[in-house]
């Protein structure tokens, strides 16, 4: 048997530091002041602040090694864009922290000796403050957000963050959906992309975007659903959504008879491969309707998987 | 010699405080062998499951992890903390601000545990390699070589019941905990021996001629072109009521609720009813055969083809005439609903669950409808009565779906299924702890076939892997696969005109108002501007927006911390939290299905 000692008095110690170590956190005595830090060491600490999403503590911190830093560092670049996703993103958002975001941005796109893949993100993220509703008074800027991502594009191509600029970029066309020209200058955004970045992980991301905007906007099935096809040869990005992307694309190859092939295929592997996706059932009962519309294509209806049921049953009572 | 007390005072307070230091530092817990264990070689797992047996499986359960040859080798031990829920929150609150949280603790309950990220460790490098634990050799005989396959080769998210869904976080699209347990699904408890009583009076009334009329009245039919009555009493049914087994179609749950009513009358038992409802379990019954019912809609609302039917898609639909409330499917529900309430509790809308649950403890009701988290206590009510005249078996039953020859089985052919159901318990770990990898292989340890087995067998709950058995009692309650996908139903949203709507809703089953009264009442409560459909579609958006802002916040911490690496290629996560951004088309998806429904309307403002 394992025996606690003295976990009690242990315990209650320490809860009760902690308590006063919170409560005058809570009054007010978060630290704000870093001035004479080593930088090396501050900026692993604002760094491991901003994984944990604690942007208020991790902002002073971003600011106080911008000044520190050699302008045009790759540290001091690192903080610089620190300094802007914190303000972007702490809470309460407001004007004031989006203006501090963005200024600091602004000052990194603007600093010559910066190294050209921060100089990227940080364009990049102008783009994203641009197009992203921050607060209730907040407006929508597509122009400017496509001005950035346009320059990411052009100015860094190589940068890491260029695909995504590129993919927002469309996004930013595609959510435009009153005009057919809008959405279809987005699908070309798209077509290009894929046709840049041959096997990049985010194909199957694109061609779903593609297949959206002409099943939802442009009310395209067709095309829409070679789309989702692709998609799914791709391998899609989110697993958990395996089962509901499977049950669009078979009720889309079942539409009209559009590919009963595919459909037949698909309601197979939502048995097969995703049977808590909550359609196996159903796939199981379109299945059984397809065999009976098309006897001669000699469809089977897998069983659901469901290995559980084997060893339980549908009713009891009590021992 | 003068003493002087005071100094005395000082040294005893002195010596005392040092003493508790000593305490306090020393190595804080030995094992049964003797073995001091520091305090930084302790794993606590914290959790709130005071329910009878639950601590004790989990402590059978550390006991057999703690006598691993490599965790005694390596000197460190689990240990449980459990916690009474009045005090979870502000228990592990605290712990969670002070840096001092358990290495391992339950998800929920306290608030700061929606702040995942900060506080927790995400699992996504650890669920898609296998479970060590669930090696071939360590499994138990006589499992499907498929099983065996996936469980010891595929990725641990795979090995449980729900995908490992209840340990995954919606917002981050990401795992940050891993279930230990299944609660079950509701199901229908019922008195066997009631049940056989009524049975009995139906079966000898079909055999009647002329049969009663309680009886009479049950047979489908139909009266002055409308239709009577609810099943057919033809062969199966009469030979059906000839035996023990339950219902398994509504109209037969139906005449089983009657010939319960006809043996109150003939026993003289006033207080025995049908089904014991009350104001918890009332929405079991609504929301279960909304699903049923009004499932067919689902492919003609199902605007994006995603599965998932939401408010906009539900209304949207509603205004262009694709449902109505005057539709015969939506009338036929309404109707099933009110017709069944006929058998609950008189009251039932002011009683609480406890009292549901003693009405049928104390066998003054044939059916409850509950979870396997009642199920202990209901079996030990029903077994243990100091007069065993008065003891009870129960079965235990799906709620059925009007079955073939059955008044409106052209509605409802299908129940609602449960594969989507997620696991309860979710076990998450300190993003501060210092046994990370302990904790993760505590839990791995946990979650094997065995293990969890025994675990949940012990504690009285379901297993939450793949190919673990629960005990016997427990299996009615294990997720059923056949049926139409929950959520696929019309979505009535959250807002305050729903709650105008439900409170309608209960009156009209409780018979207190009409159908017009139903329908009038809603739709307007649905039209009015402060109140109605318009205003919860913009609370709807503003959900939503924050739902893509939590979306941006990840995507951008991810890509910092991602910002020195020499070659950053992005995570197949970051990937998948950017697709479900991208696809939200910066929170502009329901306002697209906005402008292909009311394409010369303005989006509403409030």
């Amino acid at each position: 048997m394992f025996t606690h000692v003295s976990s009690l008095s242990h315990c209650s110690v320490r809860m009760a530091l902690w308590l006063v170590v919170a409560l005058l956190g809570v009054g007010g005595c978060t630290r704000t002041d870093y001035a004479g830090e080593d930088s090396a060491a501050l900026l692993e600490q604002a760094r491991e602040q901003v994984k944990i999403f604690n942007f208020a503590i991790a902002q002073p911190m971003f600011a106080q090694l911008t000044q520190d830093l050699k302008e045009g560092s790759d540290d001091w670049s690192e903080a610089m864009i620190g300094l802007a996703v914190c303000a972007w993103h702490r809470s309460p958002n407001g004007p004031d922290h989006v203006a501090t975001a963005r200024t600091a941005l602004e000052r990194l796109v603007a600093e010559e000796s910066a190294g050209g893949r921060f100089k990227a993100h940080a364009a990049f993220m102008l783009g994203r403050i641009a197009e992203v509703l921050d607060y209730p008074t907040d407006v929508v800027d597509l122009e400017q957000a496509r001005k950035h991502y346009r320059r990411v594009i052009e100015t860094w191509p190589q940068a890491p963050i260029a695909p995504e600029a590129e993919l927002r970029l469309a996004g930013s066309y595609l959510q435009e959906f009153a005009s057919a020209d809008r959405v279809r200058e987005g699908i070309a955004v798209l077509e290009r992309w894929l046709a840049k970045y041959p096997g990049h992980m985010g194909s199957s991301l694109a061609a779903r975007l593609i297949g959206d905007a002409y099943h939802l906007s442009l009310d395209d099935h067709d095309t829409a659903f070679q789309w989702y096809l692709r998609a799914a040869e791709m391998g899609l990005l989110n697993t958990a959504q395996e089962g509901n992307f499977y049950w669009m694309l078979a009720s889309l190859a079942e539409e009209e008879d559009r590919d009963v092939d595919v459909a037949v295929r698909y309601y197979q592997k939502i048995i097969q491969e995703t049977p808590r996706s909550g359609r196996a059932y159903e796939a199981q009962l379109r299945l059984a309707a397809l065999r009976e519309r098309f006897p001669e294509r000699n469809i089977t209806v897998p069983v659901i998987p469901v290995y559980q049921a084997t060893r339980a049953q549908a009713e009891g009572e009590t021992p | 010699m003068r003493i002087n007390q005071g100094m005395v005072g000082a040294t005893l307070l002195l010596v005392g405080f040092v003493a508790s230091l000593v305490h306090v530092l020393r190595p804080v817990a030995v094992d049964e062998s003797g073995d001091k264990i520091a305090e930084e070689d302790i794993v606590h797992v914290l959790h709130w499951q005071l329910e009878p047996g639950f601590r004790e499986a989990m402590d059978a359960a550390i006991e057999a992890y703690n006598s691993l040859p490599h965790v005694r080798e390596q000197g460190y031990r689990v240990k449980q903390m459990a916690v009474t829920e009045r005090v979870y929150k502000q228990f592990l609150n605290v712990h969670l601000i002070s840096g001092t949280a358990p290495d391992i603790a339950q998800k929920g309950m306290a608030t700061l545990t929606t702040q995942t990220a900060q506080f927790f460790e995400p699992l996504s490098e650890y669920i898609e390699e296998p479970n060590p634990y669930n090696a071939p050799a360590l499994l138990p005989p006589g499992l499907d070589p498929e099983l065996v396959k996936l469980l010891s080769e595929g990725p641990w998210r795979e090995t449980f019941t729900d995908g490992m869904d209840g340990g995954l976080d919606q917002l981050l699209n990401s795992h940050y905990a891993v279930p230990v347990s299944g609660v079950g699904a509701m199901r229908l408890f019922y008195n066997k021996g009631i049940f056989s009583k009524a049975k009995r009076l139906v079966s000898e009334g079909l055999s009647k001629s002329p049969m009663p009329e309680w009886l009479a009245r049950m047979e489908l039919r139909t009266v002055k072109g409308k239709q009577a009555g609810y099943v057919t009493f033809d062969a199966a049914l009469r030979e059906w009521a000839a035996n023990d087994e339950p219902p398994e179609t509504f109209g037969r749950l139906l005449l089983v609720c009657e010939g319960i009513r006809e043996l109150a009358k003939r026993e003289n038992k006033p207080l025995l009813v049908p089904i014991a409802a009350s104001n918890y379990s009332k929405d079991t019954f609504i929301d279960r055969y909304l699903n049923s019912f009004t499932h067919a809609y689902s492919a003609e609302l199902d605007h994006d083809l995603d599965s998932e039917i939401t408010f906009p898609e539900t209304i949207a639909k509603w205004k262009t005439g694709a449902w109505d409330f005057y539709d015969d499917r939506m009338q036929a529900y309404y109707e099933s609903m009110r017709v069944l309430a006929t058998y609950f509790t008189t009251g039932f809308l002011g009683l609480d669950r406890e009292q549901a649950n003693r009405r049928f403890v104390l066998g003054n009701a044939g059916m409850l409808a509950s979870g396997g988290w009642d199920a202990e206590s209901i079996f030990r009510g029903a077994r243990q009565k100091l007069d065993p005249s008065e003891r009870f078996k129960v079965g235990i039953v799906r709620l059925p779906s009007p079955g073939p020859g059955e008044r409106w089985y052209e509605f409802a052919p299908y129940q609602e299924n449960e594969a989507q159901s997620a696991l309860a318990v979710p076990l998450a770990i300190y993003k501060l702890s210092r046994n990370k990898e302990r904790a993760i292989d505590f839990l791995r340890f946990l979650t094997s076939v065995k293990i969890n087995e025994k675990f949940n067998r012990e504690a009285g709950w379901i297993p939450a892997v793949l190919g673990a058995e629960p005990a016997e009692q427990m299996k009615p309650f294990q997720s059923a696969f056949d049926g139409v996908k929950s959520g696929s139903a019309l979505n009535f949203g959250l807002g305050t005109y729903n709650t105008i709507y439900k409170g309608q809703l209960y009156l009209y089953i409780s018979d207190d108002s009409s159908y017009e009264d139903l329908i009038n009442t809603t739709v307007h409560a649905m039209n009015d501007e402060r109140i109605g459909i318009y205003r919860e579609w913009i609370q709807s958006d503003e959900r939503t927006h924050q739902l893509y802002r939590g979306l941006e916040r990840n995507l951008s911490v991810d890509t910092f911390s991602r910002l020195r690496e020499e070659n950053p290629v992005p995570s197949r996560r970051y990937l998948s939290v950017l697709e479900r951004s991208a696809i939200g088309l910066n929170n502009n998806k329901d306002r697209r299905l906005w402008h292909k429904h009311f394409p010369n309307q303005p989006f509403p403002h409030y």
